[in-house]
């Protein structure tokens, strides 16, 4: 109960409406939350309709020291290799 | 970003942190489970590479390290701080990762060509981030923190990264000169040591023209932000056996929708490639620069709790604001791609193993920004 009204003291102290301090307050916590789940839906589909991978056939942990295995796309990749 | 300063209770101030460290740890908790989760499910690398994605983010959310904001505040408020400190975390990872790469062939560096594309890419991509407040480190930390207009800006990013790449071959086409490494030209100290004399000089001469040290950064903080990058930009390449990147992530998340909505890129130049189809196919997890992004997101999330940062206000709010960010999102990720990179790809990873390009790259970049800047005060977007 009490939380209401310093929310509402806190909106009139910034010079703004309650309604829009509140707003402005859980509008990103609304959009992050639309975002993490959005993307983990995304990571799910593409997880389950991508070609399977075989957790065991992964190369060693560090590239360093090992045979280079295939080419992993980088931004600065040229266009031929 | 401006941050209305509002009087708290007491009683809520002082639960205010105890919330937030709670709040941090449930979110640090989350992304043990995710590692554990990458690495049953994909493997050790990307499971490693997912951590070192967390100390990015955690690094850049924590110091409130600004590729986008150091640039702005020298150009407007000429404080080299942002820029010093980018010397450094580039400088360092340069003294360990240019010798790794010369004597280690299983190792690649981000050389890429030296092109008009180049050229062109690096200028609209260094204005436009002036307008989205964010390249690609800060548009992706950003977005995950519930930020509206980084929220507005990522779509965009994704669908010109993914249309970029797709015309790459057409803008090579106008002119461009092979990778060039200046280890080959150079040698590995000749390398080194041009490279550490070009950044001393820059930054006396930003150092000599400063008119304000403390606007944005107080204490030591960004510098010591500054060397953990440097340490995880050298993990990067260690584990991954390529330096840190961003933007072909993203191109490569809109390819895999684009195909998934039925569009065809086999014959395409770029994504046609037997690599690039492979990597389409495959799932996301087991691309190295989506595993890095993924980790970005999750450790600017809790260390941007833990500092009482997540929930940053709004900042567009008239039409033509959120028209500015669609437009500079698309322009982000079409002109990073024609660039070989954004600010992580082509200026930190590019200058950090030697590649001509990313000389080029904050050259343009920079002549951009000084445009973007101006812009950006235009459309009120704020400081």
């Amino acid at each position: 109960m009490s939380a209401a009204p310093s929310r509402l003291k806190q909106a009139r102290a910034a010079g703004r409406s309650p309604e829009a301090r509140i707003r402005a307050r859980w509008r990103p916590l609304v959009f992050a939350a639309i975002f993490w789940a959005l993307a983990t839906l995304l990571l799910t589909l593409d997880w389950r309709h991508a070609t399977p991978h075989n957790r065991f056939d992964e190369p060693l942990p560090w590239q360093l020291g090992h045979e280079k295995d295939g080419e992993a796309g980088h931004c600065a990749a040229p266009l031929t290799r | 970003m401006a941050v209305t300063s509002v009087p708290i209770p007491a009683a809520a101030a002082a639960a205010a942190p105890r919330s937030r460290y709670r709040s941090a740890v449930q979110l640090a908790t989350l992304a043990v489970v995710a590692w554990l989760a990458i690495t049953w499910l994909v493997g050790l690398r990307q499971g490693l590479l997912f951590l070192v994605g967390i100390g990015y983010g955690a690094v850049l959310a924590g110091v409130s390290f600004g590729f986008t904001t150091g640039w702005r505040i020298w150009i407007r408020d000429r404080d080299p701080t942002g820029f010093l400190a980018q010397f450094l975390a580039i400088g360092l990872a340069m003294l360990v990762s240019i010798p790794l790469i010369a004597t280690h062939p299983e190792l690649s560096g981000a050389v890429a060509p030296v092109s008009i594309s180049v050229v062109i890419g690096a200028f609209v991509f260094g204005l436009a981030m002036q307008i989205a407040d964010g390249c690609g480190s800060g548009t992706l930390y950003k977005a995950g923190l519930g930020n509206g207009f980084a929220l507005t800006v990522l779509p965009g990013f994704v669908v010109g990264s993914f249309v970029g790449a797709l015309h790459l071959d057409r803008w090579l086409a106008l002119g461009a000169l092979p990778p060039i490494a200046l280890t080959d030209h150079l040698g590995v100290a000749g390398t080194l040591i041009a490279q550490s004399a070009v950044f001393a000089v820059l930054a006396l001469w930003l150092w000599r023209r400063r008119r304000a040290t403390q606007t944005r950064w107080k204490g030591r903080a960004v510098y010591a932000g500054a060397v953990l990058l440097a340490v995880f930009a050298v993990l990067n390449l260690v584990i991954a056996g390529q330096p840190w990147g961003i933007v072909y992530g993203l191109g490569l998340w809109g390819a895999k929708i684009a195909t998934a909505l039925g569009m065809d890129l086999t014959t395409n130049a770029f994504w046609g490639r037997a690599a690039q189809q492979a990597q389409i196919h495959a799932p996301v997890l087991t691309d190295v620069t989506s595993i890095t992004n993924f980790g970005l997101l999750a450790g600017a999330m809790i260390a941007a709790t833990a500092r009482g940062t997540a929930c940053p206000p709004p900042e567009a709010q008239r039409a033509s604001q959120w028209i500015a960010a669609i437009v500079a999102g698309l322009a982000l990720g079409y002109s990073s791609r024609l660039a070989f990179g954004c600010n992580v790809g082509a200026y930190f990873s590019g200058i950090s193993t030697g590649s001509v390009h990313g000389w080029i790259w904050f050259a343009a970049a920079f002549a951009g920004s000084l445009l973007g800047v101006r812009l950006r005060a235009r459309l009120r977007l704020g400081a």
